[in-house]
């Protein structure tokens, strides 16, 4: 809620002109109001609004890597919901890599990349993301991206919303998707990076022993008749098994339902 | 200001209504109206109906206690643990310890209790209560429920902090409101820990309130939902029938003053 410090000496000066008993006071007062006023009109950086975003993770046992939040002009979209993923969202979907996606920014494009300085737990809030764009601004556009693991392509989105032009707290609850990428058979790849079967471990996936989450079964053979879709879509969420069964993954522990997360705009 | 402005005006209007029925029962003779005082009509209170409304096939939502509070209460977060009052309603839809607890707290405005049945899907799947706010406490008021989902383990569904001073005299909210877990029992579903009616004829233990904490995951979130014994977990008394998807019920919130 606080104003640039550029609005504050306005408001300032605004209220001694109200207050101003004499009227040639209040001549010099509003031309000194004037000249504040087009001093901000030369300043591109106080032109643009601040943007505040944190991120909930909404899910029993669902980790979200490192995000990427940006704001960036309507010719961006990270993906069409129903069309196949770019290579550029695979990346993020299945290796949880914001690297590539990052070189598709159009110029002038403003981005805060892993604000939450690693992958944001079940039930964590993110560190706040701060960057630039909004009303006034060529970046219209919000979008944020991050993959869900344990998943085999799963991805969170916020995917290019309109940046609210009137100051503001807005909260948004978001939806699991799957980029099509991946055969969803639930069992533990061989080896990470995209094109690879199977769902990558990482580490904050162990146990407070530093071992494997004793629910997650390495030797699972997965679900041999999953393929891939080939389109992002709405997430159907991980099946799971109970002990040796197919999936890798205990089905008390990592299914979720929508939403996943909760995000928190702020447009000052 | 505004309100001693039009107390003036009521009583310059009062004092002429006064003088008129004086002037009019002295030509009128005997049959002149009772002079009543007028009453000062300004409302010093906010009025809120709060109706929740279960929308599943096959959870009970368990009686509801809606709660008026400033932000110096909160019933709930995702990510934060349980209160055992949250706990007791979400093993076993009893209010009586948030009663207790709310009764002692200063941050609580005022609270309404429904009906002592729960909500059943289908016909009877609709509580309403009235909260009454003091005007004077309208700008920090926030409206908060919790209700469990009768055939889980700890499954519940409620709102945290709802504004209510956003909402102007006849307007009206509708609420989404979700399932969540509570992270105070481990989600068995068996007939043993599962207290709701799908377990009725299992011969099982049922139980509701544990104060043993065996969850996997020790905070409050989203609810994964229930797997249920038709989809691959052995210890589940459940069955595809009582399965869920957000959201789960909806709260209207209306002002009506």
């Amino acid at each position: 809620m606080t104003t640039s410090i550029f609005s504050k000496q306005v408001f300032k000066l605004n209220k001694k002109f109200l207050a101003a008993p004499n009227p040639s006071f209040k001549k010099v007062a509003l031309s000194a109001l004037l000249a504040s006023a087009s001093f901000i009109a030369f300043q591109p950086a106080a032109q643009a609004s601040d943007l505040t975003v944190t991120v909930t993770n909404l899910t029993r046992a669902t980790w979200f890597t490192p995000f990427l939040v940006t704001a960036h002009p309507a010719s961006f979209k990270a993906f069409t919901l129903g069309s196949a993923s770019s290579v550029e969202l695979q990346n993020i979907a299945e290796a949880g890599n914001i690297d590539p996606i990052q070189a598709l920014l159009p110029a002038g494009s403003t981005k805060s990349v892993n604000p939450n300085n690693g992958p944001l737990k079940p039930g964590g809030t993110s560190i706040t993301a701060s960057l630039q764009g909004g009303a006034g601004t060529s970046n219209s556009q919000l979008s944020l991206l991050s993959m869900l693991v344990p998943t085999n392509d799963g991805f969170m989105a916020l995917n290019a919303i309109d940046i609210p032009t009137t100051p503001g707290t807005y909260v948004y609850e978001v939806k699991a998707y799957d980029a099509g990428t991946e055969a969803n058979d639930e069992k533990k790849a061989a080896a990470g990076g995209i094109n690879q079967p199977g769902m990558i471990f990482p580490p904050f996936l162990n146990d407070a022993s530093g071992k494997l989450s004793a629910d997650i079964n390495p030797n699972a053979p997965g679900f041999s008749n999953a393929s891939k879709e080939g389109f992002v879509h709405i997430h159907r969420g991980i099946l799971g098994s109970a002990a040796s069964g197919s999936s890798a993954l205990d089905n008390t522990t990592y299914r979720w339902l929508n939403p996943i997360a909760r995000v928190v705009l702020t447009v000052k | 200001m505004t309100i001693s402005h039009s107390y003036k005006v009521r009583g310059a209007l009062s004092a002429l209504t006064l003088s008129m029925t004086a002037l009019i029962s002295g030509c009128g003779g005997d049959n002149a109206p009772a002079v009543v005082p007028p009453v000062d009509m300004t409302p010093t209170t906010a009025v809120f109906e709060v109706t929740l409304v279960n929308l599943t096939a096959g959870q009970p939502i368990s009686p509801l206690l809606a709660i008026v509070h400033n932000d110096s209460f909160s019933l709930f977060k995702e990510g934060d643990v349980a209160s055992t009052a949250i706990e007791y309603i979400a093993e076993s839809g009893n209010t009586a310890p948030l009663a207790t607890l709310i009764a002692d707290s200063k941050s609580v405005i005022t609270s309404a209790a429904g009906a002592a049945m729960p909500l059943l899907p289908g016909t009877s799947n609709m509580v309403k209560v009235t909260l009454t706010v003091p005007l004077a406490n309208l700008a920090t008021s926030r409206l908060s429920f919790a209700s469990m989902l009768g055939n889980t383990n700890d499954g519940f569904t409620g709102v945290s902090g709802e504004m209510l001073s956003n909402l102007t005299v006849n307007a009206n909210r509708n609420i989404d409101l979700l399932a969540y877990d509570a992270g105070t029992e481990a989600n068995t579903e068996s007939a043993n820990t599962v207290p709701g009616p799908a377990t009725a004829s299992s011969g099982g233990k049922r139980e509701a309130f544990n104060p043993m904490r065996d969850d996997i995951i020790s905070t409050i979130h989203v609810h994964p939902g229930i797997v249920s014994k038709d989809d691959g977990l052995p210890t589940s008394a459940l069955t595809q029938a009582q399965r869920w998807d957000n959201p789960v019920a909806t709260l209207m919130i209306r002002r009506t003053q």
